[in-house]
């Protein structure tokens, strides 16, 4: 029974949300905990879970077997559940199995260090162009971002980002859970990623100023274009899949992106992405990125009026972004909401003594790649 | 019937059977059993019975006696105050089986031509509940332990954890 050190205390309740996210079934709760099923496999979670590091060894290994994960996976998600895992998978036919050439491998874990450090700036100041101005809280992220063990298959280096070290998460009207900065991080590294792939569908050259704006806001800059194509630069490695395993501490997310395969071909197509957004035009309006907060409407019959509120960044700073709503945008934010979904507004926000609003938009839309429960997106 | 080369010294061979004794009932219900390794010993548990949801952590404790066949009634067994302890700290129910094999070791297993046979049996006591400070546990010769008590022991672990069917 050896476990790597620095492991946290188990904490049961979040990996059974956890749980439940991949798929295993609640069947029941008595006295000393919960039991789970998956197909015809049972596994109790004892609420006691902390106290007993064998009973705990034990729920792993069960969960590990039944899942096909590796037991160190699922122990990790059980003694640290608040972290998210950023895996980097680099796929290449003539790849020798098992093994990496050093310097594609430290390009990999050089870019993988850049990718962060560039998500964790835009999250704060969303800008198509960073060059040097990385902020230092971002760069701490990256450098602090954990290595753990290579896992079997093509090459694949798993990366956990701790949730919740650099701020205390703060809770809003005792319901709805502030995301740490670090969760943001991930989040944008995983929704510029998704955006950017998707945006080289086209021709990069005819893609709107206003859309490249837009998607900066979720964290689409230069510096992470450059990256990507600098990960792929090994003539071995033929596409990287970047997969994301989300915590469960904050909520059930389902509405974000899980992974992104960016091939070999799309180098040339990055590069050019990188260039647009390294010649910012004017903008005319303002981007605003993150998770839903609240929605809700004015009891006001004569004139309903639906809102949401949106936790985003205003000049670098944390800011609560009241947006005013449509019957039908209020209905499609409900959904966004309960999917954890990423955000962005576009349009001229007005600043008041109550705080940062926007009552008309030119357009808001969530990013999200997996389906959304029924009548989704 | 004996070997001329032994490795293992008595103390250790009667141990090294008692724990194949519980693993032969565990195989005979169709249930895994799972052997911590000697050093790791360190929660007083020889190993963890593989039940349905949650697995039953069991210490094995082996013992020889002249007339195995007049066994009868209750007697007791010393329990190390440690042991019990740790045996207390265990989350999921958690027992003490008590194997007992004939004193000879040519009579350990008996080798007929169409049958191989142990001459002893295993009961069992529940020991998570035991009071803290308990230095001697009475032991029943009636409370075998066959694969109907891995049976009993799944649906006291499940009743933890809410109503299962099946």
């Amino acid at each position: 029974m050896t476990v790597g050190a620095g492991v946290g205390r188990p904490d049961p309740e979040t990996f059974r949300i956890w749980l439940l996210l991949a798929g295993w079934e609640d069947v029941s709760r008595g006295p000393r905990g919960a039991m789970l099923r998956w197909g015809d496999e049972l596994v109790a979670i004892p609420d006691r879970l902390a106290e007993d590091h064998r009973a705990a060894w034990d729920v792993a290994e069960r969960v590990a077997e039944t899942m096909g994960e590796s037991r160190d996976f699922v122990w990790k998600r059980l003694s640290s559940p608040r972290s998210d895992r950023v895996q980097f998978r680099l796929v290449g036919e003539n790849l020798p199995s098992g093994r990496l050439p050093l310097g594609a491998a430290s390009d990999a874990l050089k870019n993988a260090r850049k990718l962060l450090s560039a998500s964790g700036t835009s999250v704060k100041s969303p800008t198509r162009y960073i060059g040097r101005r990385y902020l230092p809280e971002a760069q701490l992220v990256a450098r602090e971002a954990e290595l753990a063990h290579t896992e079997d298959g093509s090459f694949i280096f798993p990366l956990y980002v701790s949730l919740g070290t650099t701020e205390e998460p703060l809770r809003y009207d005792g319901d709805v859970v502030f995301e740490p900065y670090e969760r943001q991080v991930t989040r944008a590294l995983s929704n510029a990623l998704a955006r950017s792939v998707a945006m080289l569908d086209g021709d990069v050259d005819r893609i709107p100023e206003s859309d490249l704006d837009a998607a900066s806001a979720v964290g689409v800059s230069r510096e992470l274009c450059v990256a990507v194509d600098d990960l792929l630069r090994h003539e071995l490695i033929e596409k990287v899949e970047v997969s994301f395993d989300w915590s469960a501490a904050y909520g059930a997310a389902t509405g974000l992106t899980r992974s992104v395969t960016i091939p070999r071909e799309s180098r040339s197509q990055y590069r050019r992405l990188a260039n647009r957004l390294g010649k910012p035009a004017v903008q005319q309006t303002s981007v605003f990125s993150g998770s839903l907060l609240q929605i809700g409407h004015s009891s006001d019959e004569a004139e309903p009026a639906f809102f949401c509120v949106l936790d985003t960044y205003d000049e670098s700073i944390r800011t609560e972004l009241r947006i005013s709503l449509t019957p039908d945008e209020h209905q499609r934010a409900i959904r966004w909401y309960d999917a954890r979904a990423t955000v962005v507004v576009q349009g001229q926000p007005v600043r008041s003594v109550s705080g940062l609003s926007m009552p008309k938009h030119d357009r808001i839309e969530a990013w999200v790649t997996e389906p959304l429960p029924p009548g989704g997106n | 019937m004996s070997n001329r080369y032994p490795v293992l010294p008595t103390n250790k061979a009667i141990s090294r059977l008692g724990v194949a004794y519980v693993r032969k009932v565990c195989a005979h219900a169709h249930v895994g059993f799972t052997e911590e390794s000697a050093d790791e010993d360190h929660l007083a548990v020889d190993g963890a019975i593989r039940t349905r949801g949650a697995s039953t952590p069991v210490q094995i404790k082996a013992t020889t006696t002249k007339s195995i066949k007049k066994v009868a009634g209750t007697f007791k067994v010393d329990v190390d105050p440690d042991w019990v302890e740790k045996w207390r700290q265990n989350i999921n129910p958690t027992y003490l089986i008590l194997v007992l094999l004939a004193k000879k070791s040519s009579s350990w297993v008996v080798y007929d031509p169409t049958a191989t046979t142990v001459p002893g049996f295993a009961i069992w006591e529940r020991v998570d509940t035991l009071a803290e400070g308990t230095t001697s546990l009475t032991m029943d010769r009636a409370q075998r332990f066959t694969p109907l008590t891995i049976n009993d022991w799944t649906e006291i672990l499940q009743a933890g954890y809410g109503p299962v069917s099946a």
